[in-house]
């Protein structure tokens, strides 16, 4: 050891050669075969098989290379499988010998991205499944999955769908006895039927709408134990949150039931966000510590500030950080965040950040926040701006806790402010 | 002698150029070698290590004491997130070291068997190998000129992969 000119890494054993190339797409793993007479054939003893369509010329390409990864590793357990063939029709018999040869091979991780997507027999009771991605793009074809799925040692279930049923995905979930974080991404519905799933192991939950059209099923989850939840649509809040199953309504489209439990909430919208729908979450969980509100697009109506009747009991018991990235920082938005400094009696961190790019806006909110009273004492503020003081460097602003002058003319008055280049 | 130096039980570890350093047990404990070397009662006072080196040892050490400070995900589901940010700030800045150095303290870390440590080593060689050119791999490993393939072998590993290669 110790000098320069050494090629230590070939005199190490073999598997540790193999890690580093399984933390690699297959393609480049297989490359290092011409490297040495070390790395010949050590790619062959790889435990993550990674292939992606898009660095092949042509699907069949791929296909082969997939065929010729599986025919040469000598790995007899597979730790991760993951093939991305975008939204491309892969024949039928080759998927499934694929599928059953990581079965065979105790495959843990699965993950499957392609077109028209059928599944082995032997796939429905894998023993062997921690963690599983589908994800299939196909609009035109109805393709339905007969058999119930049993997976009993499936922990992480994310599924995409673009096909028209969801009830592909609703199998599935079904299948998964100790699922404990579930995400799932739709689309639309032909039908608007109520599917009710009682998950008591599922801790975090997230889902995501993506189309703004369309009739969609009414999901209901009862999930005592969820801790996580996250919740993502392009046009608003379809989902609802309910403590007793009496009170679902027509409107909610995804409900959750007693899901008093919940410590990390993220809502995501395109749109304005709905106020009343935002405190009716933080009215039920009222065990909630991290609150995320993420506004990626621009607004196309404003929303009315709201102020809620009663302060949420999270807000004066347990809420410690919240994170609010927004385009644009709307006038409610800055309401509803005066509401949650002044009102929050626990907090810890509150992180800003906002994207508009005017220098201009984004210092008249600092200034307007930083002048706002807290609740809580010990609470500091991060902005997060993207034009502050330079157009190429990300800085970051923070506040430190004010415990007895609220008031701080900024950018003049330096007093208390620390200022983090990232 | 201070009390709070006293109060937690220490290793000395010994280095190949004979540089010695007494760290915490905790410490020593992340090193799974070493945690079977105490358990079977092998370990005298002094545990030499006479294939790594005292610059090697002294990173090794850095990275062990920080992990072993850090709150470990089993112990407690509600980590605070901070704590989980700081680790993985401190493996990146931890990492940005020479290729040399790199391979060094994995040698190292897979002799005394600490798991996260290999794990990281081996991320940040394959995040520097990765889309690079066979040549540009060879000279960020150093692999001599001796152990290469003859033409001829080259061409046969390209021809067997050639679904790879294009």
């Amino acid at each position: 050891m110790g000098s320069k000119d050494v090629d230590r890494l070939s005199n190490m054993p073999d598997e540790v050669l193999s890690e580093i190339l399984s933390l690699m797409p297959t393609k480049l793993a297989v490359r290092t075969s011409i490297l040495s007479k070390r790395w010949r054939y050590n790619w062959t003893l790889v435990t993550s098989i990674d292939i992606d369509v898009l660095p092949f010329h042509g699907v069949e390409n791929c296909c082969a290379f997939v065929d010729r990864v599986l025919d040469l590793c000598k790995s007899t357990e597979i730790k991760l499988f993951r093939l991305r063939f975008s939204n491309l029709w892969v024949q039928e018999s080759r998927m499934t010998k694929w599928i059953n040869e990581a079965l065979r091979r105790k495959v843990s991780e699965f993950e499957i991205q392609c077109g028209l997507l059928e599944l082995p027999i032997s796939f429905y009771t894998c023993k062997t499944l921690t963690k599983l991605r589908v994800e299939n793009e196909c609009q035109e074809v109805f393709m339905d999955w007969q058999t119930p799925f049993n997976l009993p040692c499936l922990k992480t279930l994310d599924i995409a769908l673009f096909s028209k049923p969801s009830l592909n995905a609703y199998k599935l979930i079904r299948g998964c006895p100790i699922l404990e974080s579930l995400s799932l991404q739709f689309t639309y519905d032909p039908d608007e039927e109520e599917y009710i799933f009682s998950i008591p192991t599922l801790k975090r939950l997230t889902l995501v709408k993506k189309l703004k059209w369309g009739p969609c099923n009414k999901l209901v989850f009862i999930v005592p134990n969820l801790e996580e939840l996250c919740l993502d649509s392009r046009w608003c809040l379809p989902f609802r949150m309910e403590e007793l199953p009496s009170l679902v309504s027509e409107l909610s489209d995804a409900p959750l039931r007693k899901a008093v439990n919940i410590k990390h909430l993220e809502l995501k919208s395109d749109l304005s966000l709905c106020w009343v729908s935002v405190f009716q979450y933080l009215e039920n969980c009222s065990q909630l510590e991290h609150l995320t509100i993420e506004k990626p697009g621009e607004s196309e109506s404003e929303s009315d500030w709201i102020e809620p009747h009663t302060v949420p009991t999270c807000m004066l018991m347990n809420l410690k950080t919240i994170k609010f990235e927004s385009c644009m920082v709307e006038t409610d938005d800055i309401q509803f965040l005066e509401y949650m400094l002044g009102n929050a009696e626990v907090l810890k961190r509150i992180t800003i950040t906002c994207k508009s790019g005017l220098m201009e806006e984004e210092l008249q909110l600092c200034a307007r926040l930083l002048k706002c009273p807290r609740a809580s004492k010990y609470c500091g503020i991060n902005f997060v701006g993207k034009s502050f003081y330079s157009a190429t460097n990300k800085f970051v602003m923070t506040t430190m806790p004010i415990i007895c002058s609220p008031i701080i003319l900024w950018p003049f008055d330096l007093n208390g402010i620390q200022m983090n280049c990232y | 002698m201070s009390t709070s130096s006293s109060s937690s039980k220490k290793i000395v570890l010994k280095s190949a150029d004979n540089e010695t350093f007494e760290i915490d047990e905790i410490v020593a404990l992340e090193s799974q070698a070493i945690k079977n070397m105490i358990e079977d009662e092998c370990a005298d006072n002094v545990i030499p290590l006479g294939n790594i080196d005292s610059k090697t040892l002294s990173k090794i050490i850095e990275y062990c004491k920080k992990h072993a400070e850090s709150p470990k995900k089993d112990d407690n589901a509600d980590i605070d997130e901070k704590a989980v940010e700081d680790l993985k700030s401190f493996d990146a800045e931890f990492a940005k070291v020479d290729m040399p150095l790199i391979q060094d303290i994995l040698m190292a870390a897979n002799f005394l068997n600490i798991d996260n440590l290999i794990g990281l080593m081996c991320r940040t060689i394959a995040d520097r190998i990765k889309g690079k050119t066979p040549e540009e791999i060879r000279k960020i490993l150093n692999i001599n000129k001796n152990d290469l393939l003859s033409p001829e072998q080259e061409a046969k590993a390209r021809e067997e992969n050639s679904w790879a290669f294009d």
